[in-house]
């Protein structure tokens, strides 16, 4: 999923059994939703575009999942905006992107066939030229699957954190956590205080690789999002919710701290917070 | 009266160059040979250039780099829908490192997670 992945529980004789099994679920998930993998089972959906494809139940509950939360931002988040990042450039792992320099490959158009997807009885239809990019709500589903899974290997409580999305199941303690600075060098911009749920991140600073080139894709044009905000970071109860949430906000700008709980930073300074506040001692 | 010619003796000692000569040949040999140095230099055959390094000299488009912010205000908004968190304001993230958010494949940026607690002591053990 090109993130680093880290579990953070208490130290005890279940913590092996609790790490092997994070690993396994992201394993697994890698091998269902990457769109870099020719052998991913998104590949083989993405490629059969146009008929009718048996998928697996895993990957239909994150489709009915992707689906539903298209429908309930209006569109704004939208699982099928694969020709869309193609176009934009990132056709390859982000490494490659980088090294090889890449602008966009072709003109943006807009989005919005999502609606046409049909799931039915453990198979899926992608109209004929539509593509699905999972790539950020499968990594926020995946954070939850792992610490479920991490609990249930025997661990009180555990923190899964992929690519700085993160996900806390079990019965945790408070626990301290900050908001990256997206720009290059930053430090933190807030520090958080939680015990249960997930903080999901998204940004146009960072997954940049030319002016006006990253991988938020505003399905409205098509193209790279003139984002109104520069970071927004949301807490849902799961991880994919905050995903979705996170883009969402970025897209919609700070009224969306009016909405939803989160951190937001403006292109002017301004953090924005929609978080119950302690004034530290 | 004859006056015999005085027999001439010939100096044998070498000429001793004065210190501004010395130092003047000194740099002028010195500068001489750097020179033809750097210009052997110049026109030896330059070692073969890998594919890879060859690449990467051909510079990549330059990533717009954004200084780090500085926050001007934090303004606290109510949201619609009430979560489990603390907005801890004045005061730095606890020490022996935190866990940060940071966008991800989502966009960079992320949170960043506490270390986790110590664990239990060990049990007491009997002498032997």
């Amino acid at each position: 999923m090109g993130s680093e992945i880290s579990l953070y529980a208490p130290d005890t004789d279940r913590t092996p059994a609790a790490l092997a099994a994070v690993r396994s679920v992201f394993e697994r998930e890698e091998q269902r939703f990457s769109r870099f993998r020719g052998d991913s089972e998104l590949t083989r959906v993405n490629e059969a575009a146009g008929r009718w494809t048996r998928v697996s139940p895993g990957f239909a509950a994150l489709v009915t999942e992707a689906l539903r939360r298209a429908g309930a931002t209006g569109g704004r988040f939208d699982p099928a905006v694969l020709d869309a990042i193609v176009a934009a450039g990132y056709d390859r792992d982000f490494d490659e992107v980088i090294a090889g320099a890449r602008g966009a490959l072709r003109p943006a158009r807009p989005c919005g066939r999502w609606r046409e997807i049909e799931l039915l009885e453990g198979e899926i239809l992608l109209p004929d030229g539509v593509g699905l990019d999972l790539g950020g709500i499968a990594k926020g589903w995946t954070a939850d699957l792992a610490a479920d899974a991490a609990v249930e290997a025997g661990l009180a409580w555990a923190l899964v954190s992929a690519g700085g999305d993160l996900r806390i199941a079990g019965d945790a303690p408070e626990l301290d956590l900050t908001v990256d600075d997206p720009s290059q060098g930053g430090g933190a911009l807030a520090a958080l205080r939680l015990a249960s749920g997930a903080l999901a991140t998204s940004t146009t600073v960072r997954r940049a690789w030319g002016d006006g080139l990253h991988h938020v894709i505003d399905p409205m044009t098509g193209a790279p999002a003139d984002a109104p905000l520069v970071q927004a970071t949301v807490w849902a109860p799961t991880c994919a919710e905050a995903e979705v949430l996170a883009t969402w906000a970025l897209l919609t700008g700070p009224e969306a701290a009016a909405s939803v709980p989160g951190a937001f930073l403006t292109p002017e300074g301004d953090l924005l917070m929609s978080f119950d506040e302690e004034v530290a001692a | 009266m004859t006056v015999a010619p005085v027999s001439k003796t010939t100096d044998t000692r070498k000429t001793r160059w004065s210190k501004g000569r010395v130092r003047a040949v000194a740099w002028i040999t010195g500068g001489a040979t750097f020179l033809t140095v750097m210009g052997v230099l110049g026109v030896s055959p330059k070692p073969a250039q890998s594919t890879e390094a060859a690449r990467h000299r051909r510079k990549p488009q330059r990533q717009k780099v954004i200084i780090r912010h500085v926050i001007r205000r934090v303004v606290i908004v109510d949201p619609a829908t009430s979560a489990p968190v603390t907005y801890v304001s004045g005061g730095s993230t606890s020490t022996g490192g935190t866990v940060s958010s940071s966008g991800g494949s989502s966009g960079g940026g992320g949170t960043t997670a506490p270390p986790p607690p110590p664990p239990p002591p060990p049990p007491p053990t009997s002498g032997s």
